[in-house]
């Protein structure tokens, strides 16, 4: 396997990781009472499906990033097309400043004003989105070598508390589920993390077949961070919890460890991981805003830190977390529409460019 | 060359980040609680007790006991620091300890708020004491200041405990008060002067409600059935023969025949002989103790039954049978009308060091 395949297989896979065990979960509990590994199945499919078209695509448009193929079709197909992944992208930011700020006063500094939690996330985001796509790759592989050993032993104590009867009845819930409100708002929620694969510069060969393949293995993440939290608390006491994967990690009790609250050592990754994902989500709307203008690096850069900052405010304005809840409602017809239109359009223009 | 003195210093800048200045307190200037005390008084106040251990001086172990009354538990914590010199740290708190009292009325609110306050973890162990709850601490820190013995090493699976006693820990009794299926058990306590604490029994919670008193035998019985790690537990037969299960395999059948739930437990133990005496045959010893155990948990199904508290997680084994809706309803229609039977059956393994 190539390097770069790695990089990217591991950089997607860690994202994967920090959306999924904060967002995931209580999403999946608000859905459904019973049968949770039904939405969750739906839920990574549709998401899988999209990466199918979004992966192969890519990979029939080749040796061009998105934003090339669809400047090649003229100003028009780079507006319609891509206009909407630059707001959604603006939205994601705000959103997840906000979420991770919020967990991390939850957990580990409850003295701490949010403000200042928020700056701690973006500004070291904001530094790396500065630069160039490699180093993102590489620093998501670094880090990956640090925290898996890590993740793979907190993975195996969370084990300690489970009773596996709390994730009964998986039989499956009933239709009127599939058009609730919550199961809307979780449609596609994966599907963010897929989306710096089309802004890789086309210098950087990898291998799609591959990256698709390992890709999958983030349905198991999908699987274990509802099913854990299930198996430990069930679905009747872990509705209630903000964050079901954490408070389940916090019931780990490790008499001889050094880090006594497992959970703050998790969370402590997630950091990590949340600053690899903002940074590569303002690295793409920088990348967008270049295409947008034709602006030079500099200029970009600049215009970077200037919207940065604005949604710095923004987050700071939602103040409780009904508000971040229902900015995640209102965002997501454009998450729908963004994650549907774009890879379609990407292999439709695969396609027509083969037959061509 | 200039540019990278710059980034240098910008770099060394944002090691200042790392302080975190919010949140550092250093630790000794941190009182770190190992024991609270929760009780209700006749006036409807709270009352809420903590022991800190405090800093070895030359060879006196000191224990500091702190003490506040207010009309809600937050209240009682937030004075307590207000009045305290150092900062009050709740992260290590190993024992929470209620009073007889104020378990009767229930703990399900004190429970919730723990659960919901980030300064507390999820892991201390849960206690009830059998006596005034001042005397207990201030009793506890008299025999700890003598003997050194920690009072939470009790509770702990790596030092003090054994099967006759319950272990539950905060977020497994915040889980039974949500959860439609399982109850939990908590040990029973009071101060002595022989040991540091005197162990009584075990009592039944039902959603966090006291239901039943459980004698220590019965708890024992609770630990074989689910199945928690045997230690140090023998069984008497009579005065002169003691068995002593080493290992305990329960396995249940689950069925709902007729709208009605029927459940079926049987249990394995492989037992080792210890008598004084070598006046029964093995046959004998096995039938005895089959007919004892069979008896005892009979007994205790049929008296949690009354109560509605299913503690012996019967009601874990139908989920699968039910759905999530008809579970709502397992503790008070589905859980007493169920047909509970049980059998045992025993191996011996050997005869201790003699033959």
């Amino acid at each position: 396997m190539k390097i770069n395949t790695m990089y990217i297989i591991v950089t997607l896979l860690l994202s994967h990781i920090g959306l999924v065990s904060l967002f995931f979960p209580s999403l999946v509990v608000d859905t459904v009472d019973q049968g949770h590994w039904l939405v969750i199945l739906l839920w990574s499919s549709l998401s899988y499906l999209i990466f199918y078209f979004y992966v192969f695509g890519l990979k029939k448009t080749a040796p061009h990033s998105i934003i090339e193929t669809f400047s090649q079709r003229g100003k028009s197909w780079l507006y319609i097309g891509l206009l909407p992944l630059f707001f959604f992208q603006l939205i994601l930011v705000v959103l997840s400043l906000r979420t991770y700020s919020e967990f991390t006063a939850n957990l580990l500094l409850s003295e701490t004003p949010v403000p200042m939690a928020m700056a701690v996330f973006l500004i070291p985001s904001l530094y790396i989105a500065c630069g160039s796509f490699e180093s993102i790759l590489r620093t998501g592989f670094l880090i990956s070598i640090i925290v898996s050993p890590i993740i793979f032993i907190i993975l195996l104590f969370s084990l300690q508390n489970t009773h596996w009867t709390n994730i009964m009845p998986l039989s499956p819930p009933g239709l009127d589920a599939i058009f609730d409100k919550s199961f809307i708002d979780g449609l596609f929620i994966q599907a963010p993390v897929f989306t710096y694969l089309g802004f890789i510069p086309s210098k950087i060969k990898y291998n799609s077949g591959a990256v698709f393949y390992f890709g999958l293995l983030g349905i198991l993440f999908a699987f274990i961070a509802v099913y854990i939290p299930l198996a430990i608390y069930s679905q009747e006491a872990i509705s209630l919890f903000l964050f079901p994967f954490p408070a389940a990690l916090d019931t780990v009790h490790i008499e001889w460890s050094v880090f006594e609250r497992l959970s703050v050592v998790f969370c402590l990754i997630l950091i990590i991981f949340a600053v690899l994902f903002l940074a590569m989500t303002l690295l793409t709307i920088r990348l967008l805003y270049q295409a947008f203008v034709k602006a030079q690096t500099t200029h970009s850069i600049i215009f970077l830190i200037i919207v940065s900052i604005c949604l710095y405010i923004f987050a700071y304005l939602l103040v409780n977390w009904n508000q971040v809840e229902r900015a995640v409602t209102w965002s997501t017809p454009l998450r729908i529409y963004t994650f549907v239109s774009i890879p379609l359009a990407l292999y439709w223009l695969g396609i027509r460019r083969k037959t061509a | 060359m200039k540019q990278m003195r710059l980034l240098t210093f910008f770099i060394l800048c944002s090691t200042l980040l790392l302080s975190g200045c919010w949140d550092t307190k250093d630790i000794n200037h941190r009182a770190l609680p190992v024991v609270m005390g929760i009780s209700i008084d006749e006036n409807d106040e709270y009352h809420v007790l903590f022991s800190i251990p405090i800093a070895i001086t030359g060879d006196r172990r000191l224990v500091q006991v702190v003490e506040e009354k207010a009309p809600t538990l937050t209240r009682a914590i937030d004075t307590l620091r207000v009045n305290m010199e150092n900062s009050l740290d709740l992260l290590h708190l190993e024992l929470i300890i209620f009073d007889m009292k104020t378990a009767q009325k229930g703990i399900a609110d004190e429970i919730e708020a723990i659960i919901q306050m980030d300064e507390f973890s999820s892991t201390p162990t849960v206690a009830i004491c059998d006596e005034d709850i001042s005397d207990f601490f201030f009793n506890t820190k008299d025999s700890f200041e003598q003997s050194g013995n920690p009072l939470f090493n009790f509770f702990e699976k790596n030092s003090g405990w054994t099967s006759y006693q319950p272990l539950s820990r905060v977020w497994e009794v915040y889980q039974s008060i949500h959860s439609h299926t399982r109850d939990v058990t908590l040990p029973v306590v009071q101060s002595s002067t022989n040991t540091t604490i005197e162990y009584l029994g075990g009592v039944a919670l039902k959603q966090g409600d006291v239901a039943l008193q459980l004698e220590p035998p019965e708890v024992l019985i609770y630990n074989f059935v689910t199945n928690q790690s045997q230690r140090n537990a023998r069984v008497e037969i009579d005065k002169k023969t003691a068995v002593f299960p080493q290992k305990v395999k329960p396995t249940f059948t689950a069925e709902v025949i007729n709208g009605r739930p029927v459940y079926h437990l049987n249990i394995e133990f492989i037992i080792v002989v210890e008598e004084s005496e070598d006046h029964l045959s093995e046959v004998e010893i096995i039938g005895r103790f089959n007919d004892l155990m069979e008896r005892r948990l009979l007994n205790l199904f049929v008296k949690l039954q009354q109560e509605h508290a299913d503690v012996l997680e019967v009601g874990q084994k139908f989920r699968a049978k039910y759905t999530y809706h008809e579970l709502e309803h397992w503790r008070d229609e589905l859980y007493p009308m169920t047909d509970i039977s049980v059998s045992v059956q025993t191996q011996i393994r050997n005869r201790g060091k003699i033959k």
